[in-house]
Formats: C-alpha cells, sequence, structure tokens
C-alpha cells in the first residue's frame, strides 16, 4: 500500500489571536498527491528508494496550501482592533499625500464588516466612480486570496491578491501606521493583464481627533 | 424632459482600446452599417453616434509609451510595442480613479443627457472599456431622482446597453464594482447584453487566448430581487477571429446585430 506523504511546514507570516507573528503547520496537499500517484506508478517494491530520492526534491518544490481561512478572518479582526472599532461600519476622512495628483487631494478609507461575506476595508477618492466601493482588501473573495496579516505595535500591514488566471490579476497591499495624531494608509496596487502591468501607490492620511 | 418613442433612435457608441487617435475612431459607422443590415426594408429612423476620448488616454499613456521606445530598440518591433500599447494598454493603464477618468464620464453623461433632451431614446453600445465607463455612467444616472423611473421608460436617458469585448469580469473592475443600482418597484425591465468572443483575451485575462466556456461575465451582477430591474444576459459569439484580432471583431458580428436590432425594436 503506498503511503500518503503529508508535510507539515512552517509559513512565518501567521498571526495568532492577538496579532502576533506565529509559526504554524499546513498541509501541502500537492507534494502528497504526486508522492502517491507516483508510487503507485512505479511500484510497492521501489517505494522506500523512490520515497527517499522524492524527499528531497518535493522539500524543494513544495507548493504550501497555507490555512489563509484564518488569515482572512485574522485580517477582519487586525483592522478593527487598529482603529479600535466596535461598530460594523466606520469611515474616516484624510488627505493623500506624496501621490499623484491626478487621483486628487482627498481620501476617504471606509471600513464596512455588516454583512457577513461581504466585508470590504477600501480607500476612495474624489473621483472615484460612485458605482465603486474603492481599493483595498475585499473580503468576498476566497480565504486563500489573503496571503499576509503582519501586526506589530502600531503598524498593520496586509496584502491580498486577486488572481483571474496566470498572466491576469491584481496585488493589493496595504500598510496602516499609528502615529501619535495620525494614521497613515499606503495603498500598492499592481492591476496585470497579458503582458502589461500597472502599479500605483497612494498614501492616505488621516488626521485622529 | 422626456424621451419621445416617434423621435429617431440614437445609438451611441463609447469606444474601447483603439488605435490612432481620435480622427481614427468611426465605430459608429460600422453600427450603422451593420444595423442597417439586419434591418433590412423595415423602416426603423436611427442615428448613430459616437463618443470620443481616445486623445485623454492617450495623453495618460504617454510615459508607457516612452517607456516601451526605450525598451525596444528595434524599429518593428518599437512599431508592434506601441500599437500593442495602444490597443489594450489603456485597459491596464487607465486608472478610473482619476481625474482623466472622471473628466471622461462626465463627457459621456453630459452626452447622453443631451441626447435625452432632444428627446431621443438612446441606446449605448460599448467596446471594452468603454463598457466600464458606460457601466459607471449608466449606475450613476440611475441614483438621480428625476431619471430612470422603473414605471416610465420616458424617463430613461439610456433605454438599453449593449457590451462588446468588456473586461469588467477580471478583478481589477469587478472587485471593487459589487452589483448595479437597483431600479426598485415596477415593471419595465432595463437590458443589458454583453457580447464576448471565447478567444477575446481583453475578457478573460487570458495570454494566448484560450477558449472558454460557461465564464460568467455580466450575468455576475444579476440579482434574485425583483427590484433590481435588470435584464442582464451574457452572449458567447463567433467572430472568426482569434487573440487579439477577436477583440476588435465585434463592430461586424451578426449576432451583435441581431442583438442591437432587437434591442432598438423592442
Amino acid at each position: 500500500m503506498c503511503p500518503v506523504i503529508v508535510y507539515l511546514i512552517h509559513h512565518p507570516l501567521r498571526l495568532n489571536g492577538e496579532g502576533q507573528q506565529v509559526c504554524g503547520p499546513s498541509i501541502d496537499i500537492f507534494s502528497a498527491l504526486f508522492s502517491h500517484v507516483t508510487c503507485h506508478l512505479i511500484g510497492d517494491r521501489r517505494e522506500s528508494m523512490v520515497l527517499f530520492l522524492l524527499i528531497p526534491f518535493l522539500f524543494l518544490t513544495t507548493i504550501p496550501a497555507h490555512s489563509a481561512d484564518t488569515l482572512k478572518q485574522q485580517a477582519s479582526a487586525a483592522i478593527k482592533k487598529f482603529f479600535q472599532v466596535t461598530e460594523p461600519i466606520a469611515e474616516f476622512q484624510g488627505r493623500f499625500v506624496d501621490t499623484p495628483p491626478e487621483h486628487g487631494e482627498t481620501c476617504r478609507v471606509h471600513m464596512d464588516f455588516s454583512e457577513s461575506g461581504q466585508e470590504y476595508f477600501t480607500i476612495t477618492g474624489e473621483y472615484t466612480p460612485s458605482t465603486s466601493i474603492g481599493e483595498g482588501m475585499h473580503f468576498d473573495a476566497p480565504d486563500d486570496t489573503f496571503v499576509m496579516v503582519i501586526s506589530e505595535d502600531d503598524t498593520l500591514i496586509l496584502e491580498q491578491h486577486l488572481r483571474d488566471n496566470v498572466s491576469t490579476g491584481t496585488r493589493t497591499s496595504m500598510r496602516l501606521h499609528k502615529q501619535p495624531e495620525i494614521i497613515t494608509v499606503t495603498i500598492r496596487e499592481t492591476s496585470r493583464l497579458l503582458f502589461f502591468s500597472s502599479t500605483q501607490v497612494k498614501h492616505c492620511v488621516i488626521p485622529l481627533e | 424632459m422626456a424621451v419621445d418613442p416617434t423621435k429617431p433612435r440614437t445609438v451611441l457608441v463609447i469606444h474601447g482600446v483603439q488605435t490612432g487617435d481620435n480622427a481614427d475612431l468611426n465605430q459608429h459607422q460600422l453600427i450603422k452599417q451593420l444595423l442597417e443590415s439586419r434591418l433590412g426594408n423595415m423602416p426603423l429612423k436611427f442615428t448613430t453616434d459616437l463618443f470620443r476620448y481616445e486623445e485623454l488616454n492617450d495623453h495618460a499613456q504617454s510615459k508607457y509609451q516612452k517607456l516601451v521606445k526605450l525598451i525596444v530598440a528595434n524599429p518593428a518591433g518599437q512599431a508592434l510595442a506601441s500599437k500593442a500599447i495602444d490597443l489594450i494598454g489603456d485597459v491596464v493603464t487607465a486608472r478610473l480613479d482619476t481625474s482623466t477618468a472622471a473628466t471622461i464620464r462626465q463627457g459621456f453623461k453630459e452626452k447622453l443627457l443631451g441626447i435625452f433632451d432632444a428627446g431621443n431614446p438612446c441606446y449605448v453600445v460599448a467596446h471594452s472599456l468603454g463598457s466600464i465607463y458606460a457601466f459607471d455612467v449608466i449606475n450613476d444616472l440611475m441614483t438621480e431622482t428625476e431619471l430612470f423611473d422603473r414605471q416610465s421608460r420616458r424617463t430613461w436617458p439610456v433605454q438599453g446597453l449593449i457590451t462588446l469585448g468588456s473586461p469588467i469580469g477580471l478583478s481589477m473592475f469587478n472587485k471593487g464594482r459589487k452589483k448595479v443600482h437597483s431600479l426598485g418597484e415596477g415593471d419595465k425591465m432595463f437590458r443589458w447584453v454583453n457580447y464576448w468572443d471565447r478567444t477575446d483575451p481583453v475578457v478573460s485575462g487570458k495570454i494566448f487566448g484560450q477558449n472558454l466556456t460557461g465564464y460568467e461575465i455580466a450575468e455576475k451582477y444579476r440579482s434574485p430581487s425583483p427590484k433590481q430591474g435588470w435584464v442582464i444576459r451574457d452572449r458567447p459569439v463567433d467572430t472568426g477571429k482569434v487573440w487579439l484580432l477577436a477583440h476588435v471583431a465585434y463592430w461586424d458580428n451578426p449576432m451583435v446585430g441581431d442583438g442591437l436590432f432587437d434591442m432598438v425594436t423592442n
């Protein structure tokens, strides 16, 4: 009987409930299936030899399937904690700094956790169309689109990748930094379509009352 | 202000990715020929018009054009790269939250309201990136209290929307655009028909233009709520072209013509 190999690998970017970095296991399904199929193809008698050769190879080529469900949940918890809000909907008015003037002068940070599965944390500007809820983190996307949540003292970093396919998609990272009188929200978004790519960076500064 | 159904219909085209400048744009002529070919001898009075914004977009893209000219040393390659940027570059480089995009939306809105003021029933045909502008402007108009009364199409500045090769199914556009504006109670329906070629890479985002099946694009915006008031359909078409050529081959497609005919005559 062929074994199913399950690799436990550590991912350094996972967080615990307190927003601190921890290491945790995730299951590499790809490696397990590959090993299982190869074992069937070659035969049980050579199993140990195949495994002996495969293990170093698979360690080098593994594609980790992170337990991103918790990253998504941690992202929403970390946002609420960062802004210290208890209401499901909140909005903050700010100004763009070090941002191309074509995006305008004013910005708004929106947080809506009122509808389960439709939550979002976004930035809009004065030229954002009325049909758009803005750019940022979209929690209606699949769990595994959330790839990074790092929370350290006064800084929160979030990253989400929305992939349409291998050549097209968007990558959004947000860095929130709290200072005595202001919060700075930096959003970097890269859009890719076929062989074109475009990145924009915006900094929204929110004064604290 | 009210639409007079006895007046000639106006088919307003908003273009998308396109080579050349404003002087090269003639899609409204192509749509006129297409609709005439489907009407046969039917005595329907209509005109076609085009909303142009390419020069604004070219201006926004100029830095990318310069960059490509630096990268591509070969003159032939340079010409190809420049055309390619013109063709699909503005889909990704034309940010929709900029003052340029806002100017385009405002211009398109004013164009629509001008037709509405004249009383002509208006139908929008939007290609590629133009479909995103059309989506934004039409939904924005629906929020205005005097317009889009669901009981009376006479209050509708746009009677129907046809999109061709729209990238609205891609995450860069639909992640922020979650739903269409609901029209509320009533029995009139706003129609949106989205035509797409299965190999069109701007629709799918697939670099080799692989064939797609079962792809939901506009229909993602359908709602079971009767208050939505929209009829939304995706219609795959075979333009007979592949890859980028498919993206610019909708203008003489008979299925598109039949769909437009159906919309403007019903």
